[in-house]
């Protein structure tokens, strides 16, 4: 690059620092701090509020809680997302109709979604429980108990993001070579061994980005946990980020909440550095 | 009817019986009131409630007789969020917002914290209130002593709640049921002959989310003799674990787990409404202000088939909730002046009687609204009985304080409903859970300074 190149980068360099690195470093210096938010005086701590979130159950229980919530739902968002993916890739009339209703969901605010399905998993109003009833199950109460709170947030969370997918990884298929398939086929290859030995392999850089992505923003689910069942209930359905808002706004401990982040941030990152590792290591990433 | 008059004329008289010390509007000043002599425009943030539901339909009387002041914007923030959004502005310093609704739940940390301004002084100064037409002494003393802090005025009331006991007398009627319970223990009496799968016997908050297990759940607590702290306000320590509080909680999980209506342990204010409003429970234990809804055919299936009675008491009485909302200026505004003509205006008798008849607001905070012929007319429910039961539960009933309102309430409230939301969950016992919040409480009040050891 030309010396004059770089300077070209300098209004992206500033956003990225005034919007990103100065936030994050602020947060990284408050972790170290008893911040709070009604007080005037803070106080640095050193590893206090780190020593402390070693000890704290309610910590660790959302760590749990985040990581049920993403792992699961990542796997309905990808396998189901690359099911539509193929099928609106084919070229029929309901495909095309597909590719524009299967992407409804991204147009509306979280806010929305976790309203409406929690409308839907009311016991009061009809919503699932009277499809269930027209099969003769007495649906349950789904916010009443924490397996069927964190099953109402995993198919709402799933269904939100879903769409996403289908299209990252829609554009991976239409961007796959045709001469391979056409060659299999010539060979005697039938649909699914075309899929699982020719398109699949050649996807995987794509699909490996995608659940990288995907990953990190369902780690950080907390919209509709807000809205659906408020963190409960108990804690069961109480995620990281849900905790960091609950520390900071309920408690006012902003540098203990900023702790916990930090740690988020971390937990993250290493998931991301892992995924990555395992996508270089099988040369889906380069 | 006359009774009617008689019990909230009692009510009046009670609420106000102690005055308190930054009691205003004793001076009889001129009354040229200086109105803004530059035009100025006003911001009002509300939470969405049972109050101040149409004042957007009525800001053009209030520029009518202000015409140098404009309300910019006027917006409503849902309850469950209301109070960190406010926060969060108010502890930026910002002027966002001139006038805020302050909640019962926050209001002392926001006057603590310097957030809102005294109003005590103002409603005293004779250049910005005429003490006649203001008439101070109209506001119900009980709202008044629940938004004093430390002896101070920040806010004045916009809303006065306590909860009581709706019964669907239709259903009592069919199941034999003389009376309605007037005991914890004869309600779960009454809950096991009524509770049918397709209608609960009872509703009930259970959610632990801000406004939801524990603003019904301390009446119980109180009555059965239970405590959140040992001597609110002169001893702090926490007592959640007593045995007292312990069987309450057992005694609410057992009520609400075997014969609340499906839903109603992860309730809020919102559901538990609905659910009446649909008919899916016999008894309803909530916030009188949410009677609009359920009396009105066109929303909802029990119109016309509820009575009403006190909440039950236990062991140790009735603990009826009581709690107020206010209006209170920011310290961050630019426009004081302009921001109290418009508190008073939403305040005023003439306002808040119009949000009565034509919003179906009941919550109001003036006795002379409370006793005019018109509102009693408008809210002649099952024959005056609401008036009769609240006129009776604010004037005798009602304590001083309901839950320990300090500046940690907030933290104190996630604690106790977390605990509460376990033992409903069924994940934990009581007296597991109330240990927990128990210690948590012990750290959250002695961090806060109440006591050393």
């Amino acid at each position: 690059m030309r010396r004059i190149d770089y300077l070209f980068l300098i209004p992206a360099l500033v956003v990225l620092v005034a919007l990103v690195a100065l936030p994050l470093g602020q947060v990284f210096a408050q972790s170290f701090t008893n911040t709070k938010l009604l007080a005037a005086s803070k106080q640095f701590v050193g590893f206090a509020n780190y020593l402390k979130l070693i000890q704290d159950k309610r910590f660790w229980n959302s760590v749990t809680v985040t990581l049920l919530l993403a792992s699961i739902s990542l796997v309905l968002q990808v396998s189901v997302g690359l099911g539509l993916a193929i099928v609106v890739q084919k070229d029929f009339v309901l495909s095309r109709l597909g590719r524009s209703l299967f992407v409804v969901p991204i147009v509306l605010p979280p806010v929305v979604v976790a309203i409406v399905w929690r409308l839907l998993f009311s016991s009061v109003l009809p919503g699932i429980n009277y499809f269930l009833s027209l099969v003769g199950i007495d649906g349950p109460a789904w916010f009443d108990h924490g397996w069927s709170a964190r099953f109402a947030i995993i198919i709402a969370h799933a269904w939100y993001c879903v769409p996403y997918v289908m299209l990252m990884l829609l554009a991976g298929l239409e961007s796959l070579p045709l001469e391979p398939v056409s060659a299999a086929y010539v060979d005697g290859a039938n649909g699914w061994q075309i899929f699982v030995f020719i398109t699949l392999p050649m996807l995987k850089p794509v699909l490996i980005f995608t659940t990288i992505y995907r990953a990190v923003q369902a780690l950080k689910i907390f919209g509709l946990v807000y809205i659906m069942t408020g963190g409960g209930p108990g804690v069961s359905t109480e995620p990281m980020s849900y905790h960091i808002w609950r520390v900071g706004f309920a408690a006012y401990k902003v540098g203990y909440a900023s702790t916990i982040a930090v740690m988020m941030f971390f937990l993250i990152l290493v998931i991301v550095l892992g995924m990555g590792w395992y996508g270089r290591r099988t040369g889906a990433i380069r | 009817m006359k009774k009617v008059f008689l019990l909230l004329g009692i009510i009046s008289l009670s609420l106000l019986a102690i005055s308190p010390c930054w009691s205003g509007g004793q001076q009889s000043g001129p009354a040229a009131v200086e109105e803004p002599a530059e035009p100025s425009e006003i911001n009002v943030l509300l939470m969405a409630s049972a109050a101040g539901t149409g004042l957007n339909d009525m800001l053009a009387d209030f520029e009518s007789k202000h015409p140098l002041i404009k309300v910019k914007e006027l917006t409503y923030a849902p309850a469950a969020d209301y109070d960190t959004k406010v926060e969060l502005e108010l502890a930026a310093g910002g002027g966002a917002y001139d006038v805020i609704w302050a909640t019962g739940r926050s209001y002392s940390r926001w006057a603590l914290s310097g957030w809102i301004v005294e109003i005590g002084p103002i409603i005293k100064d004779p250049k910005w209130t005429d003490a006649a037409s203001f008439n101070f002494e109209d506001f119900l003393g009980g709202s008044l002593r629940f938004l004093d802090v430390e002896g101070k005025l920040y806010a004045l009331p916009i809303l006065n709640t306590t909860q009581v006991m709706f019964y669907r007398g239709d259903i009592f009627e069919k199941f034999g049921i003389a009376k309605p319970p007037d005991t914890w223990d004869e309600l779960m009496e009454v809950a096991k002959k009524i509770h049918t799968p397709e209608v609960g016997a009872i509703g009930m908050r259970g959610s632990r989310v801000r406004g939801g297990v524990m603003w019904p759940f301390p009446q119980v607590l109180y009555g059965y003799g239970g405590r959140i702290v040992k001597d609110f306000p002169k001893d702090m320590h926490p007592v959640f674990d007593s045995p007292e509080a312990i069987e309450a909680a057992e005694y609410y999980a057992e009520l609400l787990q075997k014969y609340g209506y499906k839903g109603t342990l992860s309730a809020q204010y919102k559901d538990v409404s609905l659910a009446m409003q649909q008919g899916k429970m016999a008894i309803l234990i909530d916030g009188y202000p949410g009677v609009g809804p359920y009396e009105d055919p066109e929303k909802s299936t029990v119109a016309g088939k509820l009575r009403f009675h006190y909440v039950p008491g236990g062991p140790a009485g009735r603990w009826p909730a009581f709690g107020a909302h206010g209006l209170a200026i920011t310290t961050g505004s630019q426009n004081k002046q302009a921001s109290w003509e418009f508190v008073k205006w939403t305040l005023s008798t003439e306002r808040q009687l119009r949000a009565g008849l034509e919003k179906n607001e009941m919550a109001l905070t003036r006795k002379s609204v409370l006793i005019h012929p018109e509102y009693l007319k408008k809210f002649n429910y099952a024959d005056g009985e609401l008036m009769r039961v609240l006129a009776e539960q604010f004037d005798k009933q009602v304590r001083s304080f309901y839950r320990p309102m300090t500046a940690e309430w907030g933290e104190v409230e996630d604690a106790t409903a977390l605990a509460m939301s376990k033992v409903l969950a069924g994940e934990q016992s009581a007296a597991s859970a109330l240990k927990e919040a128990n210690k948590e409480l012990y750290e959250i009040y002695k961090e806060a300074g109440y006591y050393k050891e």
